[in-house]
């Protein structure tokens, strides 16, 4: 009983880490750009759910309409902030190194953390979104949390929708050529300026529902809210495989599940050091493959 | 030069020297957070401190001297805090009021120090803001969070509750010391057996789920759960348990007050906490409901939490210390706090020793939330001190 409720806990976890990570590897794979504003992307997406103020108690906005709604217009809103951040902060960055675009998106993240603590102030914002979902299913004497089959339900079907995107769709194989050769995929005529703008929306809509599952879970909104998200996702899309989508969702899932196994089965005293085990579990993953699970041909280093 | 000019110039100059010298003011320094996260948890403490200013000087000064203030932002940032503290102690400030948090405001207490100038933390409650983790001029006006865990575990032992589990939140020292003096005072009161479990979580882990199985596969359900936390992972915690089915009592310290947060887990029964007073209109001690009508006349707008008096009670009891010892050089001032014992200010006893310049008992008040709103129930002192053991483990 235990371990198959540890099981579900695991599951759900994973789901949302592994979102993240898709996002972040959308963008890795055809910009090379580890966009570490992801984060506050799914930030923001949670603030618009409420009136911009900086008094203490929380009054409704977005989050007052009826879910349909307030979902299609969070999904909105962090696209065109993804959108805007690509077009205002990325593009004029494009042909830098690799290096230069990640203090860059250091930047852009750290702008727009304080651009809601300005607005906000630093003390947390509390809401009650779908209070339902929060409710338990006791299914032979588990206890599964209605949210924990959304989120698993949400991300496989999201999951689908993006494969089929990808492969049968003109803009899906242009995205997969500009991710495995961008020079070439512009020679042959694939236009870079959309193929990106479309990867940023992609992964503006998938910040935007981690943030309303996050927002749902937790009902507490602090300008810090996307760093331990990013920071996974990160640790996910290389583990899994930079510049590979199932990889990102394999690294995501293994992340996730890993750290709650951890919090389940360490003892007391090293309980504590929790985040300290999942690393040293990254570190054997790595060593075992250096290029993560699921090597991308493009980024392997060629003798 | 005509010759009535030089007496006249010599009166003139009188006039500027002589009235100069006996009103000079007594400068006291304020090296807090204006901006960045801090700013939120300094404001209001500092506001209420104004607010004792003001009141002094109303009342002709101190020593018959007026005090003045001066502000520097320590931006939430060590480097911009030791800043702060040198920059007011050079506008001659003899007491330097820095935030309420020892890793955030030592840098400035610090700056103090090394000028031999009286540092007091609004309400740090890490007794290492003190003669041991700064100097001996330094001073929390506040106490230690290893003695606000005793006073929770004596209260928790008062309701009659048998069993508790620890829920920590690993996240700052503070909830360490405060989950470290409860869970041993509740073992010394209720007997080793009686903490069934102990579980640990990071404030900006995205789920708690793994903790609330643990919990929930106990043989017995716990008679109530200590959080040592602090928002947004406090609040999110609370909704998580609450909505997986667990309906034991949550008890957890002042870093859970205000009701701002109660937005987030609507309708929350059976969560108990101790706060500085009651801000919701039905505090016990008629001087602090007083205090607070005060505050909120002249800034027009509530605290959020309790915490804001502490500023006042600082500003307070430096004064006397000032008047008792008839000048603000700061060691004879220092001397005079050091003899404080179970000195009455704005009605809480404070005690300092020159090896002691944090509170180890203050006053207490439990409050509960029941069907989403606050109520006060009791005042409670702790009748136990935290060992040195405890309050400095390293």
């Amino acid at each position: 009983m235990y371990a198959v409720q540890i099981a579900v806990d695991a599951i759900s976890l994973g789901s949302l880490y592994a979102l993240v990570a898709l996002g972040i590897g959308l963008i890795f794979g055809i910009m090379r750009l580890i966009n570490f504003a992801h984060g506050d992307f799914i930030a923001l997406g949670a603030y618009a759910l409420i009136v911009p103020s900086a008094s203490a108690t929380t009054t409704l906005f977005v989050g007052s309409w009826p879910w349909p709604l307030m979902v299609a217009t969070v999904i909105l809103f962090v696209m065109l902030v993804a959108l805007v951040t690509e077009r205002a902060a990325f593009r004029p960055m494009r042909h830098a190194r690799p290096a230069t675009l990640l203090i860059g998106s250091f930047a852009v993240s750290f702008f727009l953390q304080h651009v809601v603590l300005s607005v906000y102030s630093s003390r947390p914002k509390a809401l009650s979104i779908a209070p339902g979902l929060s409710e338990p299913l006791i299914v032979g004497g588990i206890r599964i949390l209605k949210l924990d089959l959304v989120v698993i339900a949400v991300t496989i079907s999201l999951l689908i929708v993006l494969a089929v995107f990808l492969k049968r769709t003109s803009y899906g194989i242009w995205m997969r050529a500009a991710a495995e050769d961008f020079r070439m995929a512009r020679v042959l005529g694939v236009r870079a300026n959309t193929v990106i703008a479309i990867a940023f929306a992609i992964s503006g809509l998938l910040a935007a529902i981690v943030s309303i599952f996050v927002v749902i879970k937790g009902g507490l909104l602090s300008y810090r809210m996307g760093v331990p998200l990013v920071l996974m996702g990160f640790v996910a899309t290389v583990i899994g495989g930079m510049g590979s989508l199932v990889g990102a969702v394999i690294g995501g899932y293994t992340v996730g599940m890993v750290s709650v196994a951890l919090q389940a089965v360490l003892p007391t005293g090293l309980r504590d050091g929790r985040d300290a085990f999942v690393f040293i579990a990254v570190i054997l993953i790595l060593l075992w493959r250096p290029g993560g699970i699921v090597q991308v041909a493009a980024l392997k280093e060629r003798v | 030069m005509p010759k009535f000019l030089v007496p006249t110039a010599a009166l003139a100059a009188g006039m500027f020297v002589g009235p100069a010298l006996a009103e000079e003011p007594i400068i006291i320094g304020f090296a807090t957070a204006q901006s960045g996260w801090m700013a939120a948890y300094d404001e209001q403490p500092v506001l209420a401190a104004q607010l004792a200013i003001a009141d002094i000087n109303a009342k002709g000064g101190l020593l018959g001297r007026p005090i003045e203030f001066v502000m520097a932002d320590t931006k939430t940032d060590r480097a911009q805090g030791a800043k702060a503290g040198k920059e007011v102690v050079d506008k001659g400030a003899s007491l330097v009021v820095v935030s309420c948090d020892y890793d955030m405001g030592s840098p400035a207490a610090f700056a103090a120090e090394q000028a031999g100038v009286i540092s007091i933390s609004l309400c740090a409650n890490d007794p290492k803001m003190g003669v041991q983790g700064v100097g001996p001029h330094s001073f929390s006006w506040s106490f230690a969070a290893q003695s606000g865990g005793y006073a929770l575990a004596e209260w928790a032992h008062q309701q009659g509750w048998k069993t508790a589990y620890s829920l920590l939140d690993t996240t700052i020292e503070f909830d360490k010391s405060t989950c470290a003096g409860f869970n041993s005072r509740w073992k010394e009161l209720a007997g080793e057996a009686a903490l069934i479990g102990e579980d640990t979580w990071k404030n900006d882990d995205p789920s708690i789920s793994a903790q609330i199985t643990r919990i929930q596969s106990l043989p017995e359900a716990p008679d109530v759960i200590m959080l040592c936390t602090y928002n947004p992972g406090g609040a999110s915690a609370i909704k998580q348990l609450r909505a997986a089915g667990i309906e034991s009592a949550l008890l957890s310290s002042q870093a859970m007050d205000g009701d701002y947060w109660l937005q987030a887990v609507p309708d929350l029964s059976g969560f108990y906490y101790n706060g500085y007073m009651s801000i919701f209109g039905d505090e016990p001690d008629a001087e602090r409901q007083a205090l607070l009508d005060r505050y909120v006349a002249t800034y027009d707008k509530a605290p959020t939490t309790s915490n804001f008096i502490t500023g006042y009670a600082l500003i307070d009891g430096y004064a006397k210390a000032v008047e008792r010892a008839g000048t603000d050089d700061p060691d004879a001032v220092l001397a005079e706090l050091n003899k404080f014992k179970d000195e009455s200010v704005i009605g809480i006893p404070f005690t300092f020793t020159p090896e002691m310049h944090i509170q180890l008992k203050w006053p207490l008040l439990m409050l509960k939330v029941e069907n989403g709103k606050h109520e006060a129930i009791e005042y409670i002192t702790s009748t136990a001190e935290p060992p040195m053991g405890l309050l400095f483990p390293n």
